[in-house]
Order: structure tokens, then C-alpha cells, then sequence
């Protein structure tokens, strides 16, 4: 008998696998979730962190073996990933819920008229007040010393970024460029307790020692931005393409104008995104504010001379020194935290109005 | 064999005879130009005309600096840091590259277009055809500015397809479309030369044989000098055609004939020039 | 580079080689019927008649080939000359092959009538005369050698020489009563052919000089075609 003879078997297509069914996944999800819950609580309780990672790895590992089995290795291969990411995505995204959610749930307490119109100067009465549980206090000599300290911030800095960030891209091509270029990395990494000790020096030189003003903090935070808006202008200024500079010099445009008029209306999306995020990196410092404007109790509206304070000093003051009973003070503190988060919301939103607004509609 | 004794002033004059010239002065004048790079000599020593009211086509082999060589026509390789030229261009008798000359003015006389398309993405049409004025902040009244978008969109044979739409963005335009726009942005500003780099190489066969039949009309206006890839569309649409090669690799381009058009496509006189034609190499 | 175009390359060459092929049947022909005008031999005569189709046909297929070569490969330049004077030295190859076609059938018609010797032995130097300019044109044409062809024009006086002498013996030999009249009107226009085939062989000759120089050949033919017109085949022609 021919030993070549073999049973008969449907014509395998070089171009098709197994393919998964669809419940499969899900059963497994199930089962792993399961096994995490039974098995994590039959040793610790519930423990829901550990429950979920032990979930995650058996299904991870069961998926991807389930996959090898019945599709390819191709297939598995693509599983697995798929999983990692969804985990890490998943991973990320709950401590960002979850601190969002305390914000809004804790700050919430404190969204009274009394915090968005009163300082800390209380009286005597409040104190008595505040013992027996009112509520009393008000955060908006911070939120003014916020912004008008960012402002200042954002004054020194836009235009000296923007325009370092223009001349390395459209003039410096020696050793010059080269060295700002390293300068401005450097600049990127100094820890920001550092800029606020360094414009502290600096007022104490011209001003005498033990200075405060909000313009100090408005110069310790400049140092901290301009790294940022330089970065960011650049990458957005390299974006331009080309051509469109070479149409206007071929037109018989100056340099200068090309730049204002082609360029930068061209690269002001990116470039406003850029200032946001910078004005982001900053508007949430504590130590250098510290050392520079100090703490208050009153608003003050002159940055030029007198302490003035900020919403994350404040926040800090607050949980550091919270007064009798604490809960009022930790409540400001919460408080002062939402309505720092408010800020940046509203300025990214404007941010990105603008940016939609301005948008050169050729552009993708 | 020096390259430089075959551009022919003889075959030049012989071709002034023809009645197609409609002036005897050359509207730009090359002597002796080497382009350099920094230290690096990328095109040696050029020296030819061009004639008025014509279109001469440059054509060779990639790498054999005609665009460079065009590119220095109106300074615009000056944009490059550290490229300059050694010799002499004439426009209309002036040596554009003397010290006191700013490049800027040289390119309001010459202009030029590019071979992508690039309207300026933040500009409606209306404001594209007028950028050469408006970003050099001319005052233009309203009546003045529509009369001239309309005078350079009917000259770039733009303005039927376009006249409802003026405030549209430039680049919501086809590709053709675009590269006429910016040909009326090139020719609002009224330069007496038009430097065209490969102004069809990004474009579909229809669009090309729209901008080439463009052309066409506007050599009765302008003097246009084209790069060009496509030796069929040099023979199709110029009167002259100059013939650039490079020995090898490293080495400078060099003009190696220039002569009519139909000579060089049915009698060339140089074997390089026959054998770049006919495609033996190249 | 040759490898650039190598299909272009192969039709070039092909066309050449056709045309190359052609002329060398024809120089190869004229002989044949000279002898075939001499001896009156029937036979052979309408081996050659009937041989004119094949011609004919690798002519056309010649002329296809061009025809594609200049819709898809946009010759220029030498490639083009030699392209499109193909073309032209096909066609005066076409009308050569005619007219030697044409002596055949002459030769049939005074079949069996006689001819005196001081006619044949014009016959003869006609139809060499003929051969030889043909050669010289056809060897111009695959050698690629235009100093060939420059001296084809004034060879060619010698044919139109010989024409003369012909005629003037033919209208002797008639009024001699030493032929017939059919035969003398007959032999008159064998003359002319063999005159022809030497004006086509230098139309050939000029065409080579155009591929290779690129200057435009003189219309040799209309000239003389103007001369000829003046005067009639029976009376006394021109000047010279």
C-alpha cells in the first residue's frame, strides 16, 4: 500500500488563518475579572487596585495564548499589543479622572460668593464664625495675585521667546544660534525653586534685601516660561514650509515683512497653543512665588511693591496653617485648587477658539 | 572643446533674423557667470542672452545647475547663506549683482514661480494676487486693487473660474488652479521677466497644457525663462532652448549649446546635446 | 547608457535594415531586366512582374513601422531625419521597383520584334549606368556615407546623357525603317525609365546627406521634370 496516501483535508488557503470569535475575548475578560476578585479577596479583602491587576495580566496572557492557538502569531502578536496599550491608556486615564473628580467634589464645598469675592482679612466675628462651622473666607486676593502675576510672567516672556525663537529660525546659522540654542535647553530643566531664588537676588540687589512684590514673581516665573514659548515657536516656525518664504522673497519682499507677514500669521496656531501650554507649565508654582511675592492676606493689586498672594500659595497656606477648626481651612484649600483648575480650563478653551479662528484654513 | 565657443552669437544673430523677434535687444545679458556655493563651484561659467518677449527653455540633466543658474537670475539663490556669483547679469544694461544693488528691488523686476504651487495658506484669492503689493504695504484703493486682481486673473487665465469665489482661501483651489494663481500673484506686480522652475512637474497633463498654452499668451508681455524636465514641453513651448550638462558627478554644470529651438531638436551641433535629446542618456 | 531606449533602439535599426534590404533587391533588379529587355525572355520577365507585389508589401509594412515609431517615441533630432527620410527613400524605392517592372513589360510587348545592335548595346550601357548609380545610392544609404552621395549628381549627367544618345538613335534607326514603330515607342519610354530610376537614386543620395548633415536636399527630380516638359520625346529636345 502506498504510504504516501493521507486522509483527505480541505485545501488550506495560504491567504486565510482561524479566526477568533467574537465572544471569546469577553469570556475571557470575565473569567479574568473573576479570578481576580475571588482570588485577591480570599487573601487581602477587597483590594480592588490588586484585583484589577491580576485581572488584567490573566487576560492579557490567556487572550494572547487563546490567539496563537487559533489565528497566527501575527495575530497574537497584534492582540497582545492591543492590550497593552488599552491598559496603559486605561491606567492613565483613571488617576486623571479620579483627581479631577476629588477637585470638583472637594472645591465644590466652597463655591459660595463669600470665596470669589472676600480675602483673608477676617475679622474677629468671622473667627468666631468660622468655630462654630460658616463658612468664611474668601480666595480672591489669590486668584488676582494669579493673574496679575501670570500676566506680568507672560509679558516678559512672549516677546522675548517669540523673538529668540524667530531669530534662530530665520537668522542664526553660525556659532551664535548654536550656543542660544543650548542656552535655551538648559534653561528648560532649572528647578523652579532655583528662578525664584534667582529673582529674589536680583530685587534684594536693586531693592534691598527682604523685598516682595508680585513683579519679582512675575520674573522669577518668566524664566521659568520662556524656555517653553521658545521651544514651541520654534517647532512651529520650522513648520512653515519653505516655499511660502521663497514666494515672497520671489515677489520682491523684504526679509523682515516676510517674517511678520507670512510667516508668523502662518505659524500663529501653533504658536498660541505653544504660549498656552507654557503659561500652563507656570501658572501652578508655589516655591519660587514663595521666596519672590509671598503670602498676603489682603488683596493687593500693586505688583510693584507688597506681597501678593497666588491661588497655589494659597492652596498651600491653607492646608499648612488652616485655623481652627482645620476643615474650614482645607476647604479653602480644595477651593482655591478648583478654581486654579477653572483658569486653565478657560485658557486652554480660549486657546483653542482662537487657534480654530486663526487657523490658516489652506493648512491640514 | 570649449563649451563656451559653441554659444553661438553667430546662431544668435542668424536666429534675431526671424520674424518671431519682435526686439533685437536682450532683455538679459550673462557673461562669464560662475555660481558658487560657499567654496563650491556649482555652475561655471555661463554666458548668453536672453531674448525679449520669448521664452527660452533651460534643459539637462538633474544636477546640472539650471535651476541654480536660474535661481541666480533674480539673486534668488542668495537665499541659501553663504551662495554667491562671480561675473556679470545684465538687465536691460544694468548689472543686477553690482555691490549698491538690493536684491529685493532685482526681484520686483524678475519674478518668479515655483515648482509646487504655494498660495499663502492665510490669504483669500483676492489677497494672494495682490500679496506682492500689499506685503511691501503699497496703498492701493478698493477700485485700483480689484482692477488689478482682475487685470492679473484674466492675464493668468484664472478669472472666469474664480470671480465668484474671491474671498475663498487660496489653497481651496485645484492644483492647476493654483499654480495660475500664483502666476497672477507673480505677474500683478508688472516685472518685465518671469522665471518659471519646473512649473508643471506637480501637474496633471490637462493642467500642464493649460499653463503652457498660458504661457503662450504671455510672452506678448513678459519674457519668460523656464526650467523645465520635459524636453517635449521645451520643444513645444519655447523659441530658444540652452542645453546644460555636468561631467560627472561633483563637478560644475556647464551651458554646452544654446541655440532656436527647432534646431536644436532637428539639427543640434554638440553630440552631447544630440544624445541628451534623443535620449541615449541623461 | 545604450541601454536607454533599447526598444526604441531595435526599431531604428530594424527600419533601417528593411530599407537596406529593399534597396539591395533593386540594385540586384535592374541588371536582371536589362537582360531580361535583351534577350526577350518571357518567363523571367513575369517572374519579376509578379515579384513587384511581394515589394509592395514589405514596403507598407516598412512604412507601418515608422508610423509606430513616431507615435510612440517622439523622435527628434538625428532620429527623426532618419525616421522620416525612411519614408521618403521608401517611397522613390517603391517607384523604382515600378519602373523596373515597367521595362519588363515593355519588354513583353515588342516580344519577338527585332532590334539593332547599336540600340542593344545603348540598352546595355543604359542599364548599367542605372545599376551602378542605384548601387552607388543604395551603398551611401548602409554605409551612412554622404561624400557617396554628393558625387551621385553629377553621375546622374551621364545617365541623362546616355537617355539622349538613345533617343536620338531610336528616331535614326525608325527613320532607317530598321524597326518597327511600336518597338521605337516602346524603347522610348524604356529610356525614360532607366533615366528615372538614376533620378531616384540620387533623390536616395540626397536624403543620406540630409540624415547626416541635417541640410535639405535640392528637389532633384522637379527640376528636371520642368526641363523635360519643354521639350517633346520625338523632336528635338532642349539646348544641350
Amino acid at each position: 500500500m502506498t504510504a504516501t496516501m493521507s486522509p483527505p483535508q480541505s485545501q488550506v488557503s495560504s491567504l486565510t488563518t482561524g479566526k477568533m470569535h467574537r465572544a471569546i475575548p469577553f469570556a475571557i475578560c470575565a473569567f479574568s475579572i473573576a479570578v481576580g476578585v475571588v482570588g485577591v479577596y480570599s487573601i487581602g479583602g477587597f483590594k480592588w487596585g490588586w484585583m484589577a491587576i491580576v485581572a488584567a495580566h490573566l487576560y492579557l496572557l490567556l487572550v494572547t495564548i487563546a490567539s496563537r492557538v487559533i489565528e497566527d502569531r501575527r495575530q497574537a502578536t497584534d492582540r497582545a499589543m492591543r492590550t497593552v496599550m488599552t491598559i496603559a491608556f486605561t491606567t492613565v486615564t483613571i488617576p486623571l479622572i479620579s483627581v479631577f473628580w476629588k477637585v470638583i467634589a472637594e472645591g465644590a464645598s466652597r463655591f459660595d460668593r463669600k470665596f470669589f469675592t472676600g480675602s483673608m482679612r477676617i475679622t474677629p466675628e468671622d473667627m468666631l464664625a468660622q468655630m462654630e462651622g460658616a463658612a468664611v473666607g474668601g480666595a480672591l486676593h489669590a486668584m488676582a495675585g494669579t493673574l496679575i502675576i501670570t500676566a506680568i510672567a507672560g509679558i516678559i516672556s512672549v516677546p522675548l521667546g517669540l523673538l529668540t525663537a524667530i531669530y534662530l529660525v530665520e537668522y542664526g546659522k553660525g556659532k551664535l544660534a548654536g550656543a542660544v540654542t543650548r542656552m535655551v535647553d538648559v534653561m528648560t530643566g532649572i528647578p523652579s525653586i532655583v528662578a525664584g531664588l534667582f529673582a529674589y537676588a536680583l530685587f534684594e540687589l536693586f531693592l534691598g534685601p527682604g523685598t516682595r512684590s508680585g513683579l519679582s514673581g512675575g520674573v522669577a516665573l518668566s524664566l521659568l516660561m520662556t524656555p517653553v514659548v521658545v521651544r514651541s515657536s520654534e517647532e512651529m516656525l520650522r513648520l512653515v514650509p519653505n516655499e511660502l518664504r521663497e514666494a515672497s522673497l520671489a515677489l520682491g519682499v523684504a526679509k523682515w515683512r516676510t517674517i511678520l507677514k507670512v510667516v508668523l500669521p502662518t505659524a500663529i496656531a501653533g504658536i498660541l497653543t505653544g504660549i498656552t501650554l507654557a503659561v500652563a507649565r507656570v501658572i501652578g508654582e508655589t516655591a519660587p512665588l514663595l521666596v519672590t511675592a509671598g503670602v498676603a492676606q489682603d488683596i493687593n493689586l500693586n505688583p510693584f511693591s507688597g506681597r501678593m498672594t497666588t491661588l497655589p500659595v494659597f492652596s498651600y497656606y491653607e492646608y499648612v496653617q488652616p485655623g481652627v477648626p482645620p476643615e474650614t481651612g482645607i476647604a479653602r484649600a480644595w477651593g482655591a485648587a478648583l478654581m486654579l483648575v477653572m483658569i486653565v480650563a478657560v485658557l486652554f478653551t480660549a486657546a483653542r477658539i482662537m487657534s480654530h479662528v486663526l487657523k490658516p484654513k489652506g493648512l491640514k | 572643446m570649449t563649451a563656451n565657443s559653441e554659444i553661438d552669437m553667430p546662431a544668435q544673430t542668424a536666429g534675431t533674423t526671424h520674424s518671431e523677434e519682435t526686439s533685437v535687444e536682450p532683455v538679459i545679458a550673462v557673461n562669464n557667470l560662475n555660481i558658487y556655493y560657499d567654496k563650491f563651484l556649482a555652475v561655471r561659467d555661463v554666458t548668453m542672452e536672453i531674448a525679449s518677449r520669448s521664452i527660452t527653455a533651460l534643459i539637462g540633466p538633474s544636477g546640472c545647475g539650471k535651476s541654480t543658474f536660474l535661481r541666480s537670475l533674480n539673486r534668488m539663490h542668495e537665499v541659501i547663506p553663504k551662495a554667491h556669483v562671480d561675473g556679470v547679469v545684465q538687465l536691460n544694461g544694468e548689472n543686477i549683482y553690482r555691490p549698491d544693488v538690493d536684491p529685493v528691488t532685482v526681484r520686483r523686476r524678475i519674478g518668479m514661480v515655483f515648482q509646487r504651487p504655494n498660495p499663502f495658506p492665510t490669504m483669500s484669492i483676492y489677497e494672494n494676487v495682490l500679496a506682492g503689493m500689499r506685503l511691501n504695504a503699497n496703498r492701493l484703493s478698493k477700485p485700483d486693487a480689484d482692477e488689478i486682481v482682475e487685470r492679473s486673473l484674466t492675464g493668468a487665465n484664472l478669472w472666469g473660474e474664480v470671480k465668484d469665489r474671491l474671498d475663498n482661501p487660496g489653497s481651496s483651489l485645484s492644483g492647476g488652479q493654483q499654480q495660475r494663481l500664483c502666476i497672477a500673484r507673480a505677474i500683478a506686480v508688472e516685472p518685465e521677466v518671469l522665471l518659471m522652475d519646473e512649473p508643471c512637474s506637480a501637474l496633471d497633463p490637462i493642467s500642464t497644457m493649460a499653463i503652457e498654452a498660458l504661457m503662450e499668451q504671455l510672452k506678448d508681455q513678459f519674457t519668460i525663462v523656464i526650467v523645465t524636465h520635459n524636453m517635449q514641453q521645451a520643444a513645444r513651448v519655447s523659441q530658444r532652448t540652452a542645453f546644460f550638462n555636468i561631467d560627472g558627478p561633483g563637478q560644475p554644470g556647464h551651458i554646452v549649446e544654446m541655440d532656436l529651438t527647432e534646431k536644436m531638436f532637428s539639427n543640434p551641433q554638440e553630440k552631447a546635446t544630440s544624445d541628451y535629446v534623443t535620449g541615449r542618456f541623461g | 547608457m545604450s541601454e536607454l531606449r533599447q526598444g526604441f533602439q531595435d526599431d531604428l535599426d530594424r527600419i533601417r535594415k528593411q530599407v537596406s534590404t529593399i534597396g539591395a533587391y533593386i540594385v540586384e533588379l535592374i541588371p536582371q531586366v536589362t537582360d531580361i529587355m535583351l534577350s526577350g525572355d518571357l518567363k523571367a520577365a513575369e517572374v519579376v512582374i509578379r515579384a513587384d507585389k511581394d515589394i509592395d508589401e514589405r514596403v507598407l509594412e516598412t512604412e507601418e513601422l515608422i508610423l509606430k515609431v513616431l507615435a510612440l517615441q517622439s523622435p527628434v533630432a538625428g532620429d527623426l531625419r532618419e525616421v522620416t527620410s525612411a519614408l521618403k527613400i521608401l517611397a522613390d524605392m517603391e517607384r523604382s521597383a515600378d519602373l523596373a517592372c515597367n521595362i519588363c513589360k515593355a519588354s513583353r510587348r515588342i516580344h519577338g520584334y527585332e532590334m539593332d545592335p547599336k540600340l542593344r548595346g545603348l540598352i546595355q550601357k543604359l542599364g548599367d549606368q542605372a545599376a551602378k548609380e542605384y548601387r552607388k545610392a543604395v551603398n551611401s544609404y548602409v554605409n551612412r556615407d554622404a561624400m557617396e552621395s554628393a558625387a551621385l549628381g553629377d553621375i546622374d549627367e551621364l545617365l541623362d546623357n546616355l537617355q539622349r544618345q538613345f533617343l536620338q538613335q531610336i528616331i535614326e534607326s525608325h527613320s532607317a525603317q530598321t524597326i518597327e514603330l511600336q518597338v521605337a515607342v516602346q524603347l522610348t519610354l524604356v529610356a525614360r525609365f532607366y533615366e528615372r530610376l538614376g533620378d531616384h537614386a540620387v533623390n536616395l543620395a540626397s536624403r543620406v546627406r540630409f540624415i547626416e548633415e541635417g541640410t535639405f536636399p535640392e528637389l532633384h527630380v522637379s527640376d528636371r521634370e520642368l526641363s523635360e516638359e519643354v521639350g517633346s520625346p520625338f523632336g528635338p529636345t532642349g539646348s544641350d
